[in-house]
């Protein structure tokens, strides 16, 4: 799989991958507090399998999808395999856009996601900044930027939790661990359309990706205008987890656990790791929500806990690598 | 094996052209007034002491370092006026390689030098794959292709770069340090490829070096820098003296003919 990279390839990844989505889609659809059987569906069967289900699925999938490329994105960008939206800090920041809107702009349209999203990109450059030193960036110091902005912003939003009444408090609580369960169709259309435009937008920069990925230096003389490409790049990845992050909360290591799994099979080419980060982000929290709604039905887990327990040992794995 | 030298293919014409050159990192002074010619077919070796600003002429070359005064021109064109990826597609650079943490293999690493040429996405196309390939045939990094960078043994990574630039088809080769770390034999594989390519595709190459003897042999020209200055420009027998070497580097030296080739022979006194 290494090497050269034609259309045959490209074609080949994308049927693979749809179908590993396909099938992760339909066993979230089946599964659940209410065993569904396909064949003989009922009234009440068609309501949960279109109305309840489809939309929460669909989210997951969005959501999902978003995280992973971001993290694919942000680790080549800053030649770290440790780069993660949530570990960086950057979901964090989302996260205390959305509080913001949801406390003080709650009538505002839209205010939630953009402030998210504005959060996130503020995130994003702080990190960097920090993480930059004139010696350069090393994944230790990256990391390190990563812990303080999140406790920073976290702290933030532990101030602001304060002016919450206690019924509110609990589902935001909830929500910051990641919740899937508000899939309205208003927050569908949001990720999935943020995820079109951001998803496209990175995946048009794979090819510099690549020689970013060696080196800044290495970039520029090959003709890549590095410092476009990082704006295009955190520009992306803000709006794809501002956009996930206000309609799913911080869904960790997402961004970390798939595009590991994606290299260790297909190897470095983001060409190649970009749309299939795309497409298993998008099975992996399908699957693990399926798992967060199926463990103790009916009551439910938040399906940031799930992807913790699964992506804490291969952060583990990476920082020891 | 450099006096009987063939008939250049190509018409002569001014590969680099620099005049009046000053690089300045936010105010320190690191070249100023820099100025030479180099003709297509020739090779430049840049020669001086840690600190004389011999990376940051051949950064301002390709404009990864900003000028801050004077210009430069590749094949005529003014570089200020070039896009990264026109400057790419006449350039192209081998520094000391830095490792990766993401595992390239050495196909896709090489496949790198084609961006310039790539559409946005850039699938690679056979034209692609067949440069790359005779890339790695030239640098003898046949049946690399699959094997990981970081796998591979110092000489090896360093021709591997030397293939990724040779696959940029860019006419002018800019090398820092081409042959540190390296032993006598890849040394002399780096130098003669760098050397036929000059000659073959009327192109050129600029080399900084540390080692005198390795400029004398392969180099048509030789720059002297000192503090950022020009010290002396011209042949190797005109510039590689003793006098010079003594007030560039504060050494003492021998400067006697090679018994083969006739080229300057330095031997350092201490």
């Amino acid at each position: 799989m290494k090497g050269d990279f034609r259309f045959e390839k490209m074609l080949k990844i994308f049927v693979v991958s749809c179908l590993l989505l396909a099938i992760a889609i339909a066993i979230g659809l089946i599964a659940g507090s209410e065993p569904i059987d396909v064949f003989s569906m009922g009234e009440l069967e068609r309501t949960i399998l279109f109305d309840i289900r489809l939309p929460r699925v669909l989210l997951s999938a969005t959501v999902g999808a978003s995280l992973a490329i971001s993290g694919a994105a942000l680790q080549a960008l800053l030649r770290n395999p440790l780069a993660e939206p949530y570990l960086l800090g950057v979901s964090n920041g989302a996260a205390l856009g959305t509080l913001l809107g949801l406390v003080f702009l709650e009538s505002v349209p839209l205010s939630r996601p953009i402030l998210a999203f504005a959060g996130a990109a503020m995130a994003t450059v702080i990190v960097y900044r920090i993480a930059k030193s004139r010696a350069g960036m090393t994944a230790e110091r990256l990391v390190l930027a990563g812990v303080i902005i999140t406790t920073f912003f976290s702290s933030l939003i532990i101030l602001l939790t304060s002016v919450l009444d206690a019924a509110r408090l609990r589902g935001f609580t909830f929500w910051l661990l990641g919740d899937l369960s508000q899939a309205t169709h208003w927050n569908v259309v949001l990720t999935f359309t943020s995820l079109a435009a951001g998803g496209l937008l990175l995946i048009s920069q794979s090819r510099a990706l690549n020689l970013m990925m060696i080196g800044d230096r290495d970039a520029l003389d090959l003709g890549v205008e590095t410092a476009r490409v990082r704006l295009v790049v955190f520009a992306s990845a803000s709006l794809l987890v501002g956009a996930a992050v206000a309609a799913g909360g911080s869904v960790g290591y997402v961004g970390l656990t798939v595009p590991h799994l994606v290299r260790l099979a297909s190897g470095s080419d983001n060409r190649f790791v970009l749309p299939m980060s795309l497409f298993s982000g998008a099975a992996f929290v399908v699957l693990a929500d399926t798992v967060a709604r199926v463990a103790i039905s009916p009551r439910e887990l938040p399906v940031g806990a799930i992807t913790a327990i699964v992506g804490a040992p291969i952060f583990i794995y990476l920082l020891r690598k | 094996m450099m006096s009987d030298r063939k008939e250049p293919k190509y018409a002569v014409e001014c590969a680099v052209k620099a005049s009046g050159v000053a690089v300045c990192y936010d105010s320190r002074s690191a070249l100023s007034d820099v100025a030479f010619e180099l003709e297509t077919g020739n090779v430049l070796a840049i020669l001086g002491p840690n600190g004389a600003g011999k990376t940051s002429l051949l950064r301002a070359i390709n404009r990864t370092a900003p000028l801050s005064g004077g210009s430069i021109s590749i094949f005529g064109r003014d570089i200020q006026q070039l896009s990264r990826r026109e400057i790419a597609s006449l350039v192209a650079v081998v520094a000391q390689e830095n490792e990766t943490k993401f595992p390239v293999s050495v196909m896709e690493y090489v496949l790198g030098g084609r961006f310039a040429h790539q559409p946005g996405f850039g699938l690679d196309s056979e034209k692609d794959l067949a440069v790359a390939r005779d890339a790695l045939g030239r640098c003898k990094l046949c049946g690399f292709e699959r094997r990981l960078m970081n796998e591979l043994s110092g000489g090896e990574r360093q021709r591997a770069v030397l293939a990724r630039a040779l696959a940029s088809e860019a006419r002018l080769l800019l090398l820092d340090e081409p042959s540190a770390n390296l032993d006598p034999g890849n040394q002399g594989v780096i130098f003669q490829l760098v050397r036929s390519r000059a000659e073959e595709c009327g192109g050129s190459a600029i080399v900084i070096t540390h080692d005198p003897n390795l400029a004398a042999q392969f180099a048509d020209r030789i720059l002297l820098l000192q503090s950022g200055r020009v010290f002396a420009e011209g042949r190797p027998e005109s510039v590689l003296t003793s006098e010079s070497i003594r007030a560039v580097y504060g050494i003492d030296a021998i400067v006697d003919k090679h018994p083969i080739n006739g080229k300057p022979r330095i031997t350092a006194v201490y």
